[in-house]
């Protein structure tokens, strides 16, 4: 056991630790109000935002969970999974973004359930998107803290609940005692780690493997490797191809409607500058993803050639992939290197993590209780009842954490497909079609959620009678968005033409008297 | 292929097996010993040229000149 390695990697975690940490008690005394609190005042650099969302989109999922999926079910999943996400970031801006930020001000939009009502109006599409954006935070964050459980876990030699326990502890510190501002400034940091820990890690794995082409080769010669390498055809043939195609299309326009990526585009100082958080949160997260992937190649290509154990066999499960690589790998051969890798996953937890307890907080304090229930609180008030809001879905990503059913891969599925389910739809529609009503645009929403919802939960009671009509947790998303689309469309067609009052500013039309009242006394 | 020649870190690291006289685009059975594959793991090429390329770079950037067109459009309402 590479012990002194493993010291020289945990003293440069705690370094890293404590200077995240240090920072974000710094940038405490910028937060005096809940707008500073959650939107950074509408004054963040573009270039900070689009590091942020990236970091966001790229998380614990993509350096942990996901090189751990490829190394068990193939490499199949790179290009369904993780290049489409770029593309989410333009398609964003193109749809999206202009609209989020140039409405901001005049409608107070903090939250994506802000723009669904000041859009569509009416309280009941606001409720139903604040649930979903909780039930998608819960199982979000809950993949991070896993990743962080496993390797703390690995590291100190101590059980996994112990692990998670102690990476819940550090990062509550980190959440609670920052905000919008201290998330903008740590993420930089976090994400540049990222970007290092990757570029790292290519450089390690290209050496490791004698090779690109050296790699893939020797995994094909390898007993099972051709099945491992063909896995997603012999799985499902054309069908899955097809099936798989529909990910393609989660991922990418699903973007749009991830609030820990998208409600960033609030934040942006000028408006003009939208393209560069668009192609700058793509190439961030075009640079750190596929190299996240290449590692669970390497770690494949370690196994069939005797340097790595089996490590779905020896951990029970493949989510200590990137564990055993940094600690045991790494932690003997270049300890250093180890510890910036291992930073660079607690970097990737934490850009996301942040942004998910206080969305989640969000959506219960602001979404629901303040806009629908208790109009006239104060910003103290609103701020307080934030904070506690951000506890109680803390209580909730605990809970999940401690029952970790599901690999970290498809925790992030399940939260990704219910934002995706909830929100997208309903998102793209509203500024690209006329014929959007506020019925319509509620029915969609809700219908999202409960099928996302309903789905996910139908996959994970063990009954084995619903199963076959699952592939991954993201089979629960692409039908909700999609029906979701069908609803609201169906729905807006027959019933009564009221829409809030950002509908006829975006698409042009002179309001009707009540709705021109609303507008007037904003 | 242009983009994988330019971008992406899968391109750099075939490019680098190929300035060590490595030839191949890394796909076992393509110049390369092993089976050929059947799998849908070569959309990554295609993948990657319309989301690294083609999707990022040319729609921000038209989007950028649309912006310079009509600052008008991107004030606050």
């Amino acid at each position: 056991m590479p012990e002194m390695g493993i010291i020289i990697e945990g003293i440069i975690i705690v370094i890293w630790i404590l200077l995240i940490i240090g920072l974000g008690i710094y940038s405490k005394k910028y937060i005096k109000s809940s707008g500073e609190f959650m939107v950074g005042g509408r004054a963040i650099p573009v270039w900070m935002l689009g590091f942020w969302s990236a970091g966001a989109s790229v998380s614990a999922w993509a350096f942990f969970g996901l090189p751990g999926a490829i190394y068990a079910f193939g490499p199949w999943q790179h290009w369904a999974l993780c290049i489409p996400m770029m593309a989410g970031f333009p398609i964003t801006v193109l749809f999206l973004g202009r609209w989020m930020r140039i409405a901001a001000k005049k409608y107070d939009l903090m939250t994506m359930p802000d723009f669904l009502a000041a859009v569509y109006g009416g309280k009941l599409i606001r409720i139903f998107a604040a649930i979903g954006i909780v039930i998608g935070c819960v199982f979000y964050a809950t993949a991070q803290f896993k990743a962080l459980g496993i390797l703390l876990s690995t590291i100190l030699g101590i059980p996994y609940v112990a692990g998670a326990a102690i990476g819940i502890a550090i990062s509550a510190i980190y959440i609670i005692i920052g905000g919008f501002i201290a998330g903008a400034i740590i993420n930089v940091l976090n994400v540049s780690m990222m970007i290092l820990a990757s570029l790292i890690a290519v450089a390690l794995g290209y050496i490791w493997t004698g090779g690109f082409a050296n790699m893939y080769a020797t995994i094909a010669m390898a007993s099972g490797g051709v099945s491992w390498t063909n896995q997603d055809v012999a799985a499902g043939g054309a069908a899955w191809s097809l099936w798989i195609s529909w990910a393609f299309f989660l991922s990418s326009f699903g973007l749009a409607g991830q609030p820990q990526i998208v409600q960033k585009l609030y934040g942006i100082k000028k408006p003009s500058t939208l393209w560069l958080w668009g192609l700058l949160g793509a190439i961030v997260f075009g640079i750190t993803c596929p190299a996240y992937c290449y590692l669970g190649v390497v770690t494949k290509y370690l196994t069939v050639t005797g340097q790595a154990p089996n490590i779905v066999a020896v951990y029970g499960s493949p989510d200590y992939v990137i564990a055993w690589l940094t600690v045991y790998k790494l932690g003997a051969e270049a300890p250093v290197l180890g510890g910036l890798l291992i930073a660079g996953v607690i970097a990737a937890a934490w850009s996301t993590v942040d942004g998910f307890v206080m969305m989640g907080g969000a959506a219960l304090a602001r979404d629901i209780v303040n806009k629908c229930f208790r109009p006239n609180w104060t910003d103290k008030q609103l701020l307080r009842a934030l904070r506690i809001g951000m506890l109680i879905v803390g209580v909730l990503m605990v809970i999940e954490t401690m029952f970790p059913a599901e690999l970290i891969t498809w925790l992030a599925a399940i939260g990704w497909a219910q934002f995706a389910a909830t929100l997208t739809p309903a998102l793209l529609l509203a500024t690209t079609w006329k014929g959007i009503t506020k019925w319509g645009g509620t029915a969609g929403v809700l219908v999202g959620l409960v099928v996302s919802a309903g789905l996910t939960l139908l996959y994970r009671i063990p009954m084995g009678t619903v199963r076959f009509l699952k592939m991954f947790y993201l089979d629960a998303g692409a039908w909700g968005m999609i029906l979701g689309f069908i609803t609201i469309v169906i729905v807006s067609l027959v019933t009564k033409k009221e829409r809030g009052p950002l509908y006829y500013d975006i698409h042009g039309i002179a309001p009707p008297q009540p709705v021109q009242q609303t507008i007037t006394q904003k | 292929m242009l983009d994988i020649l330019l971008l992406g870190e899968y391109a750099i690291l075939i490019i680098i097996d190929w300035l060590r006289g490595i030839q191949g685009w890394g796909l076992p059975g393509f110049g390369l010993p092993g089976t050929p594959w059947t799998s849908t793991w070569f959309l990554i090429y295609i993948t990657e040229w319309l989301c690294w390329f083609i999707i990022p770079i040319v729609t921000m950037l038209w989007w950028r000149s649309w912006a310079k067109k009509h600052p008008e459009l991107l004030e606050e309402i």
